[in-house]
C-alpha cells in the first residue's frame, strides 16, 4: 500500500469545489453589493427596538429605578437577569476561536468570525446593564480604581460586583483585540478589491498596512497562539466570577459553590445556542451553505447537548444538596409550593422544559443534523437560558429568610422596553457587521482547502481505486 | 372671567386718558431708533468689531450664560440676628405639654428646634398618662398640614378677627334675644379652666349649653360606672399585682381606656411564676386578642352571653362548661382576676359587679378616669332641639358630627337652617362646610390648655411655636365673644369680674385666664411652688379622696340585657378603631395612614375582615398577584335601610365565626392624604353608638379591590426559629437549649456553635462603646409607636397607597406579625409527611403556609440587625456601607450608587432603596412636598436623594450627641442616656439600647438572659440586635 489511507467518514467543510477566488468572492460580496430589502426590513425593527430601549433607559434615569417593577424584597429583577444573560451568550465566540484554535479544530474557522463577532455585541448589551441598574449612574465611575478628590478612597475590593467589572471590561478588551487581530488579512483583502475611495481609505486604515509578507503572516500566526492563550482562561473566569455575584452572597439559593461551574457550562450552552440562531439567518441571507455545513451544525450541536447535560446535573445536584441539607430554609426554596407549583410556576417550568427537556432531542442524530430543528431548539434554548437567570435572581430573593417580606415580581414596560432595546442594539451591531465585515476569516478557511488532491480524489471515487 | 377688565403699564397710563388711547397702538412705547442706529455707516465701519470678533464674544456669552445656569440651588439660612436666650441653634429645646386633640390624651415632652417642634416624646416623671401611642406622636404631623385654614372666615370668605366677632358678638346677642340656646358642641373636654370659662360665657349668654359629643362614644361606660360605682366617670385600673384578666370584647391595649394600660401589662408579662394570664373573648382579631395567652373567637351576641354565664356561673348557676371554666378561673385568682368587658352599658356594668364581687384589687376605688365626658343622651336631645328649632347659634369645637354621626344627612339639613353656625376646626372638614364662621383655633402646639384626665392629676398644655397661620385659641374667642359689661344683658358681674381683675378691665387673653385660675383653684391644694413650675414639669399632683357611694345593685336588668339577644341568621358587626387613624380626627396624617395596620398589616384604607369559613360561603376571596401584591373581592353591605357598596373583604385568620369587623375613621370628604386612603365611613352603621349591630347583610360584588398590604406571606412556614416562643411551663422548668435552642453550624469538627465559627479576622470590640439594642417579643405589643417614632426622627418618606402595594415601604423598623398554622413539622411528620422524604415535602410546605382558623400571634419588631459581619458590607463595591467603630453598620448616603446588591444580601431585608425622589416631588404630594410640611423634618438627618439606599443607623445622631455631651462635661456617659428614637417611643420598654462595654449596663444583663438570641444567627452574621423568646401561658380554656 503506497499513499496515505483517509477515512471515508469524514466530511469535507467546505462544500461545493470552492477555488480560492470564489470563497473570496463569497466573502465579500455582503460588503460591494447594494443591501436588500430584508435587510433593511431587520435594520429597521432593529433600530426601532433600539430606539424604544433607549427611551426607556433615558426615563429610567431621568425618573428613578422605581419605574421599574423591582420592590424592597426583589432589588434586581430583569435587569440582572439580561446581564447574566447576555455575557453569557458572549461565551461562545471566545470559545471557538480561541480554545477550538488551541485544540486546532479546523471547522471552527467558518464560523469563529461570526461568533466573536456576536461576543463582543453581546458583551456590550451586558455591559450596559450594570450601569443603567444603578440607582444613580452619573456615579458609576466610582466602582473603578481611579485617583479622586475624595482623597485614597478606593472601591470595595471585596465586592463581587466590582470583581464583575474587572472581569467584563478584560474579557471585552481581549476578545476585542483577538477579533480584531483576526480581522486584519481580511481587511485588507477588501481593501485591495473596493474601489470607491472612501471605502479604501477606511479599509487600508484598518488593515494596517498588511501586506500578505511571510514575516506578517508568522506574526499573525504568534500573536493569535498568544491571544487564544490569554483569552482561553477568560472564558471560564468571566461567569465564574458573575456567578461570585450569586455565590458569594448569604442568600438562599444563591449562596452554592456548584455555581461556577454550572455558570461557565451554562453560558457556553447558551453562547453555542445563540451561534446557532444567528448562523441559522446568516447562512440563509448571506448565502453561506457552503461554509456552514451539516457538519458544523453537528458539532456545535454536540457541544450543546454535553454543556446543556452539565447544566441538568447541575440543577439536580441543587436540588439533591439541598434536600439533604435538610435547612427548613435551604429545602423551602426547591421543595416548596413556590417552585414548581407557586407564584413563578411557569418560569420554573419554561426552564426545566428549554434547558432540560427540548435539547435532549440531539442525542437524536437526524436531528442534530437538520438545519430547521437545530434552529428552532436553538431558540428554546436561548429563552430557558434567559429563564434560568430569572428563576435563580426572582425565585430566590421573592422568598428568602424571613417569610414577612416575601413578596413578587412582575415587570413594568420599562423592564421590557430596555430588554426589548438590547436586542435592537444587538441586532443593529449585527446587522452593520455582516454589511462592512467579512464575516468570515476567509484567510485562514483558505487554509484549510484541499486543493492539490481534492481532484484526484474525485477522480478516484468516479473510475475506481486500482 | 371678567374680559372687560383694564390692565394698564403704569399709572400715568391710568390717569391720562389721553396717553392710554395713544399707547395703545403701539407696541412700544418709544420709537426704536433703528434709523439712527444702522445709517451711521460711517461710524459702524469706525468700529473695530470684526466677524471673528462678534463670533468670539458669542462664544464667550453662551458660556457664560451656560455656566451661570449650572449654578447649585441657593438655600438661604438667616442666622438670628439677637440670638433668643433660650435658643442655642443645634441645641433642642424640650417643653412640656399635654397633648389633647379630641381623642387622645397624653402628657408629653416636645422636642423643638430652633424655634420648631419637631419630634414629641413621653413626659416620663407624669405618673399617668405618659404612654405616647403612634397617634399622640404622629399629632405632631397635623401642626405642619398646608392644608389647615389660613385665618377667620365668613361665608367662605376671609374676614379679619374684628370683622368675625361684630358678626359673632351681633347674632349671639339676637339669639340671646330670641330665647333660642346657644350650643358649643365639644367632643369630651376635660379642661377645667375652659369649663368655668364656658360658665363665664353662659353667665352673659344664659341659654348657653355645653354638649359633649365624641365620635367614638363613651357614654355607655360612664353611665355603667356611674351605676355602679356612683360617678360618672371612667374606673381606673391598677394592674400592677394582676395575674388574670379576663376580657370581654375589651380592646384595653387600644383605645377601651384613655389612659393606655399597655406599660404595666408588659410588665406583668415579664415571665416568671405570677406572669399574667389574658383571656380574651371576641370577635374580631384586636391587638389586645393578639398578645391573648388564650383567645376565643366568639360572635358579639355570644361575647354578651358568655360574659352573662360567667357571671352566673361565678355565682353557681351556669351549665355552660366553657364560661365553667373561665368562671373557675377568675375564682381561683380572686383578688388578683379583673374582668373587664366592652360593648355596651350592660356588659360595662356586669364587668364591674363581677369586680365587686371578687374584690378585684386592680379595680381602684379611690381614682377615676375624667378624660372622657362623651354624653350621648344630651346630644340627641340636642338634635332634637334642633329639629324643632330651640336652637339659635351652634359652635362646633374639635368634632365633626357631619362625618362621624350615623345620621349625618339629617343633622346636615337641620344645621343650614341655624342662623349662627361656628367651626373651630383647624383645617376644612365635613362639618365646617355647612357652617357659616370659620373661627380656627389653634394647633394644640401653638395654644395653651389644661386638663384634668384623672382624678389626682392636673396638665397643662403650653404653646411651643408662635401660631403659623391667623388662627385663634377657641377659648380666647369664647372670651372676646363674652366680653362683660356691653348692652342689656344680665350677668353675675362679680363672679365674672374676678376673673378678669388682673386685666385691668381689658378683655384677658386665655393665658391670664388659665394661669389665675390655676392660682386660684389647683396651685393652692398641690403641693407645688409657682405655676411656672408646673408649666415646667407639664402637670401637678393633688391628693384627692372621691367618695364613693355604695350603691345597692341589682344585676338582673345587666343579665337580662346580655341575654335577650335573638339569634338571627345574619352576620354580626364589630366596629372598631385601627392602631393607626383612631377615631379619624387624623384621617389627613400621612404617617398615620402610612402606619401598617398590626394585625392586617395593610395601610390606607379599611375594609370588611370574614372569617374564612363565611367567607368561602359567600365565595369570596383574597388571592396574589404576579408582583406578590394582594387583591381580594369586595361586598355590598346592608343593614337596615343602609346600603354600603364596594366594600373590599379581609379573609382575617381568627376572626368568630358569623361575625364580621370594619374600621371607623375612614372613608373622608376633605383632605389630600385622607382622600388618598381608601375606605368607606363606617360611622354611618354605628347607629345608637353601639360598636355591635346586628342584622349584617353581604353580598359579593363584581369589585375587584387591590390592598396596600406590606405583608403578604402570614405563618412562619415552618421556621419557628426566627420568632422564638415557649410556654410557661417549659421555661420555668427545663433548661435553656430545650426553648431557646443555640444555632449550630457543622463543620469538620462537628457542630459548633455558630459565632465560634468565621470567615472574618475578629476585631477588638471592647474599647470605646459597642452599642446593642435589645427587642424583647414578650413585651411587644405590636402597637406601631417606635414606628411613627422612627419616621419622626429620621425623616423617613411616606411613599403613598400605590407604592405599598408594590411593597416599597420604606419603613426602617417594622413590626412583622406571625401567625401560628395548625400544623408543625412534628405533627406533620405523624401524617407521613415530611422533610426526610423528598416528595412529600411540597404538600408538607402547603400546609405550613396557611395559618390556622383561630391562631396564636406573635410580633417581631425588626430593623437593621447592624450584624458585625455585615452581608451588606461586602458586597457594596463602592465601601458605602461600612462597620463603626461602636457596632453600627453605617450608610454613607453621597457614596451609594445604588446597585442595591446590599439589600438583596440582607437576611433581614431591611435596607430600604429610594426609587424615587420623595421630596419635592408632585407625585408624592405628601408632607415633603411643602414648605410648611418640610418644617417638620429633623434637621440632624439628611432627607435623602434617589437612588440611594437608606435603613436603620441605630439613631447614630442620637447617640453621638450623647457622647459629646458627655465629653464636653467631662465626665463618662451614664447609662439611661443612650437612646434611640423607638426605645424612647416604646411603651413597654421592649426596646432597650445600650453599651455592652458597659459591664454594668441594663442591656448588658439583657445580652446575658437565657431568653435572648439572635435573628438567623446560622447565617454567621453576628448581629448587635437581639431578641427575647416569647413567653405564653399555654393552657386552653
Amino acid at each position: 500500500m503506497s499513499g496515505h489511507y483517509e477515512s471515508p467518514i469524514r466530511e469535507p467543510l467546505i462544500l461545493g469545489n470552492k477555488t480560492y477566488h470564489d470563497i473570496t468572492q463569497d466573502v465579500a460580496r455582503p460588503i460591494e453589493s447594494k443591501a436588500g430589502k430584508l435587510w433593511w426590513i431587520t435594520f429597521g425593527t432593529a433600530l426601532m427596538a433600539l430606539v424604544w430601549g433607549m427611551g426607556c433607559i433615558l426615563y429610567t434615569i431621568g425618573t428613578g429605578i422605581g419605574v421599574w417593577g423591582l420592590n424592597r424584597t426583589v432589588n434586581w429583577a430583569w435587569d440582572i437577569t439580561n446581564f447574566v444573560w447576555w455575557v453569557g451568550i458572549g461565551h461562545a465566540g471566545t470559545l471557538i476561536s480561541a480554545v477550538l484554535l488551541l485544540f486546532r479544530q479546523k471547522w471552527r474557522l467558518s464560523i469563529n468570525r461570526s461568533a466573536e463577532a456576536m461576543t463582543i455585541f453581546a458583551v456590550v448589551q451586558a455591559g450596559l446593564f450594570p450601569i443603567i441598574h444603578m440607582g444613580r449612574p452619573w456615579d458609576a465611575y466610582w466602582v473603578l480604581p481611579i485617583p479622586n478628590q475624595f482623597g485614597t478612597l478606593w472601591p470595595n475590593f471585596n465586592s463581587p460586583l466590582l470583581w464583575d467589572v474587572f472581569a467584563i471590561s478584560t474579557y471585552f478588551s481581549v476578545s476585542t483585540v483577538f477579533w480584531f487581530m483576526g480581522l486584519i488579512p481580511d481587511f485588507a483583502m477588501i481593501r485591495d478589491r473596493v474601489t470607491k475611495p472612501i471605502q479604501k481609505k477606511i479599509y487600508s486604515i484598518l488593515s494596517f498596512g498588511w501586506g500578505g509578507k511571510a514575516k506578517h503572516w508568522q506574526r499573525f500566526e504568534e500573536l493569535s497562539l498568544v491571544l487564544a492563550g490569554l483569552c482561553t482562561p477568560l472564558v471560564f473566569s468571566v461567569h465564574t466570577i458573575v456567578s461570585f455575584d450569586f455565590a458569594t452572597s448569604v442568600i438562599k439559593g444563591w449562596h452554592s459553590t456548584v455555581f461556577p461551574p454550572y455558570f461557565v457550562a451554562g453560558a457556553i450552552f447558551s453562547g453555542f445556542a445563540m451561534v446557532q440562531t444567528l448562523l441559522g439567518v446568516a447562512r440563509k441571507v448571506l448565502h453561506l451553505e457552503d461554509y456552514i455545513t451539516q457538519k458544523h451544525i453537528e458539532y456545535m450541536n454536540i457541544v450543546i447537548v454535553v454543556t446543556g447535560g452539565m447544566v441538568a446535573v447541575a440543577y439536580i445536584t441543587e436540588f439533591i444538596l439541598a434536600w439533604y441539607s435538610g435547612s427548613p430554609f435551604e429545602d423551602f426554596t426547591y421543595f416548596s409550593p413556590g417552585a414548581a407549583t407557586g407564584p413563578f410556576w411557569w418560569a420554573f417550568w419554561a426552564l426545566i422544559i428549554c434547558n432540560v427537556l427540548l435539547p435532549q432531542a440531539l442525542w437524536f442524530k437526524c436531528v442534530r443534523r437538520s438545519f430547521f430543528w437545530s434552529y428552532v431548539i436553538s431558540i428554546f434554548i436561548n429563552i430557558g437560558m434567559w429563564f434560568e437567570r430569572f428563576d435563580i435572581i426572582v425565585l430566590n430573593l421573592s422568598h428568602d429568610y424571613l417569610p414577612s417580606t416575601w413578596t413578587g415580581f412582575l415587570p413594568s414596560f420599562v423592564d421590557i422596553g430596555i430588554f426589548i432595546g438590547t436586542n435592537g442594539f444587538f441586532f443593529v451591531l449585527y446587522l452593520l457587521y455582516a454589511r462592512t465585515f467579512p464575516v468570515i476569516a476567509q484567510a485562514e478557511l483558505k487554509t484549510i482547502m484541499k486543493s492539490s488532491s481534492e481532484k484526484y480524489k474525485k477522480m478516484r471515487d468516479e473510475q475506481g481505486n486500482h | 372671567m371678567d374680559s372687560k377688565r383694564k390692565y394698564w403699564r403704569g399709572l400715568p397710563e391710568l390717569q391720562n386718558e389721553n396717553l392710554r388711547e395713544e399707547l395703545a397702538g403701539k407696541e412700544f412705547p418709544q420709537e426704536i431708533p433703528v434709523e439712527v442706529f444702522l445709517s451711521n455707516q460711517k461710524k459702524l465701519e469706525a468700529e473695530k468689531t470684526t466677524r471673528r470678533d462678534f463670533l468670539k464674544w458669542m462664544g464667550f456669552g453662551t458660556a457664560a450664560v451656560a455656566l451661570a445656569a449650572c449654578k447649585g440651588p441657593v438655600i438661604r439660612s438667616i442666622p438670628y440676628v439677637v440670638k433668643p436666650d433660650s435658643i442655642t441653634p443645634g441645641i433642642p429645646n424640650y417643653y412640656a405639654s399635654t397633648m389633647f386633640d379630641g381623642f387622645d390624651l397624653a402628657s408629653v415632652l416636645v422636642k423643638t428646634r430652633e424655634g420648631r417642634p419637631i419630634k414629641i416624646e413621653s413626659n416620663t416623671i407624669a405618673p399617668y398618662f405618659q404612654s405616647i401611642s403612634a397617634r399622640i406622636q404622629a399629632s405632631l404631623l397635623s401642626l405642619y398640614d398646608d392644608e389647615r385654614l389660613k385665618g377667620p372666615a365668613i361665608k367662605g370668605k376671609s374676614v379679619s378677627w374684628d370683622t368675625l366677632d361684630e358678626y359673632v358678638t351681633e347674632r349671639l346677642k339676637k339669639v340671646h334675644e330670641s330665647g333660642r340656646q346657644i350650643v358649643l358642641l365639644c367632643s369630651s373636654f376635660p379642661s377645667p379652666s375652659t369649663k368655668k370659662l364656658f360658665w363665664n360665657f353662659s353667665q352673659i349668654y344664659p341659654t348657653a349649653r355645653l354638649v359633649t359629643y365624641d365620635a367614638y362614644s363613651y357614654s355607655y361606660a360612664l353611665e355603667a360606672t356611674e351605676e355602679i360605682l356612683g360617678t360618672r366617670a371612667l374606673p381606673y385600673y391598677e394592674l400592677s399585682k394582676t395575674e388574670l384578666i379576663v376580657s370581654f370584647d375589651a380592646d384595653f391595649l387600644g383605645h377601651w381606656s384613655p389612659e393606655s394600660l399597655e406599660k404595666v401589662y408588659a410588665k406583668r408579662k415579664k415571665p416568671a411564676s405570677d406572669m399574667l394570664t389574658h383571656i380574651q373573648i371576641e370577635s374580631n382579631m384586636s391587638l389586645t386578642g393578639a398578645n391573648a395567652d388564650t383567645r376565643i373567637p366568639l360572635k358579639p351576641s355570644q361575647v354578651r352571653k358568655m360574659l352573662a354565664e360567667v357571671y352566673k356561673a361565678l355565682n353557681g348557676g351556669s351549665t355552660n362548661t366553657r364560661a365553667q371554666k373561665i368562671a373557675q378561673a377568675i375564682k381561683d385568682k380572686g383578688s388578683k382576676a379583673v374582668v373587664f368587658a366592652d360593648g355596651s352599658k350592660e356588659a360595662y356594668a356586669l364587668a364591674l359587679l363581677i369586680n365587686k364581687q371578687i374584690q378585684s384589687g386592680s379595680l381602684k376605688k379611690d381614682r377615676f378616669l375624667l378624660a372622657k365626658e362623651s354624653d350621648d343622651k344630651a346630644f340627641e336631645r340636642f338634635i332634637k332641639d334642633l329639629k324643632e328649632d330651640h336652637i339659635g347659634a351652634v359652635l362646633v369645637n374639635d368634632t365633626n358630627p357631619l362625618y362621624s354621626f350615623s345620621a349625618a344627612e339629617e343633622l346636615r339639613e337641620a344645621l343650614k337652617k341655624i342662623k349662627l353656625t361656628v367651626s373651630f376646626a383647624i383645617k376644612e372638614d365635613e362639618t365646617s362646610e355647612v357652617m357659616k364662621v370659620w373661627a380656627p383655633k389653634h394647633h394644640w402646639l401653638e395654644s395653651w390648655g389644661d386638663a384634668y384626665p384623672i382624678t389626682g392629676m392636673y396638665t397643662l398644655t403650653q404653646p411651643v411655636i408662635q401660631p403659623i397661620f391667623n388662627t385663634r385659641q377657641l377659648q380666647d374667642s369664647l372670651l372676646t365673644w363674652s366680653k362683660p359689661g356691653e348692652g342689656n344683658l344680665s350677668f353675675d358681674r362679680e363672679s365674672l369680674l374676678s376673673c378678669y381683675d388682673n386685666c385691668n378691665g381689658k378683655i384677658p387673653t386665655y393665658y391670664d385666664f388659665l394661669r389665675s385660675f390655676w392660682e386660684r383653684n389647683i396651685l393652692p391644694k398641690a403641693n407645688v411652688s409657682s405655676f411656672n413650675k408646673s408649666l415646667f414639669d407639664g402637670f401637678v399632683e393633688i391628693p384627692e379622696n372621691p367618695e364613693l357611694n355604695t350603691l345597692a345593685i341589682d344585676e338582673s336588668p345587666y343579665l337580662r340585657g346580655l341575654i335577650n339577644t335573638s339569634e338571627k341568621k345574619d352576620l354580626e358587626l364589630r366596629l372598631y378603631t385601627k392602631t393607626a387613624i383612631g377615631d379619624g380626627v387624623q384621617a389627613n396624617n400621612p404617617w398615620l395612614q402610612e402606619l401598617p395596620d398590626p394585625i392586617t398589616r395593610t395601610t390606607w384604607e379599611n375594609y370588611v375582615t370574614l372569617s374564612s369559613a363565611d367567607a368561602k360561603n359567600l365565595g369570596i376571596r383574597n388571592w396574589h398577584i404576579g408582583d406578590g401584591a394582594m387583591n381580594g373581592n369586595c361586598v355590598n353591605l346592608k343593614m337596615g335601610n343602609i346600603n354600603l357598596e364596594k366594600i373590599p373583604v379581609y379573609i382575617q385568620p381568627g376572626q368568630a365565626l358569623g361575625s364580621i369587623g370594619l374600621a371607623l375613621g375612614y372613608g373622608r370628604e376633605k383632605g389630600k392624604a385622607a382622600l388618598q386612603a381608601s375606605g368607606v365611613n363606617a360611622y354611618k352603621l354605628y347607629k345608637n353608638f353601639n360598636i355591635f349591630q346586628e342584622g349584617i347583610q353581604l353580598e359579593k360584588s363584581e369589585e375587584i379591590h387591590k390592598f396596600s398590604c406590606i405583608q403578604l406571606q402570614h405563618t412562619l412556614v415552618g421556621r419557628t426559629s426566627i420568632a422564638r416562643e415557649t410556654d410557661l411551663e417549659t421555661f420555668l422548668t427545663q433548661p435553656k437549649k430545650v426553648w431557646n435552642e443555640e444555632e449550630k453550624i457543622g463543620t469538620y469538627k462537628g457542630k459548633i456553635p455558630s459565632n465560634k465559627v468565621t470567615l472574618w479576622k475578629e476585631k477588638d470590640r471592647t474599647q470605646g462603646h459597642h452599642f446593642n439594642l435589645s427587642v424583647d417579643l414578650n413585651a411587644c405589643t405590636g402597637c406601631g409607636s417606635c414606628i411613627i417614632a422612627c419616621h419622626a426622627e429620621n425623616n423617613v418618606p411616606v411613599v403613598g397607597k400605590d407604592e405599598i402595594r408594590k411593597s416599597r415601604d420604606m419603613h426602617w423598623l417594622r413590626i412583622d406579625r406571625y401567625y401560628s398554622t395548625e400544623e408543625s413539622f412534628e405533627s406533620l411528620e405523624e401524617k407521613g409527611l415530611s422533610q426526610k422524604n423528598m416528595f412529600s415535602e411540597p404538600e408538607m410546605y402547603t400546609h405550613l403556609l396557611e395559618p390556622e382558623t383561630n391562631p396564636q400571634v406573635i410580633f417581631q419588631p425588626v430593623m437593621c440587625q447592624h450584624c458585625n459581619n455585615a452581608p451588606c458590607e461586602t458586597v457594596c463595591p463602592v465601601a458605602a456601607t461600612s462597620h463603626g467603630g461602636q457596632g453600627q453598620n453605617m450608610m454613607a448616603y453621597n457614596r451609594c450608587v445604588g446597585t442595591r446588591y446590599c439589600a438583596n444580601n440582607c437576611p433581614y431585608k431591611v435596607r430600604r432603596f429610594n426609587w424615587f425622589n420623595y421630596a419635592e416631588n408632585d407625585k408624592f404630594d405628601f408632607y415633603m412636598n411643602n414648605d410648611l410640611g418640610r418644617m417638620v423634618l429633623n434637621p440632624d438627618v439628611v432627607i435623602r436623594s434617589r437612588g440611594v439606599m437608606e435603613k436603620c443607623s441605630l439613631c447614630i445622631q442620637m447617640t453621638q450627641a450623647t457622647v459629646l455631651k458627655a465629653k464636653k462635661e467631662r465626665r463618662k456617659v451614664k447609662d439611661e442616656e443612650f437612646q434611640t428614637a423607638c426605645t424612647k417611643a416604646c411603651p413597654t420598654e421592649a426596646l432597650s439600647f445600650g453599651d455592652i462595654n458597659d459591664q454594668e449596663s441594663q442591656i448588658t444583663q439583657k445580652l446575658k438572659e437565657d431568653r435572648s438570641y439572635k435573628l438567623l444567627d446560622f447565617i454567621g452574621t453576628r448581629p448587635n440586635v437581639f431578641y427575647q423568646v416569647k413567653v405564653r401561658h399555654s393552657k386552653k380554656i
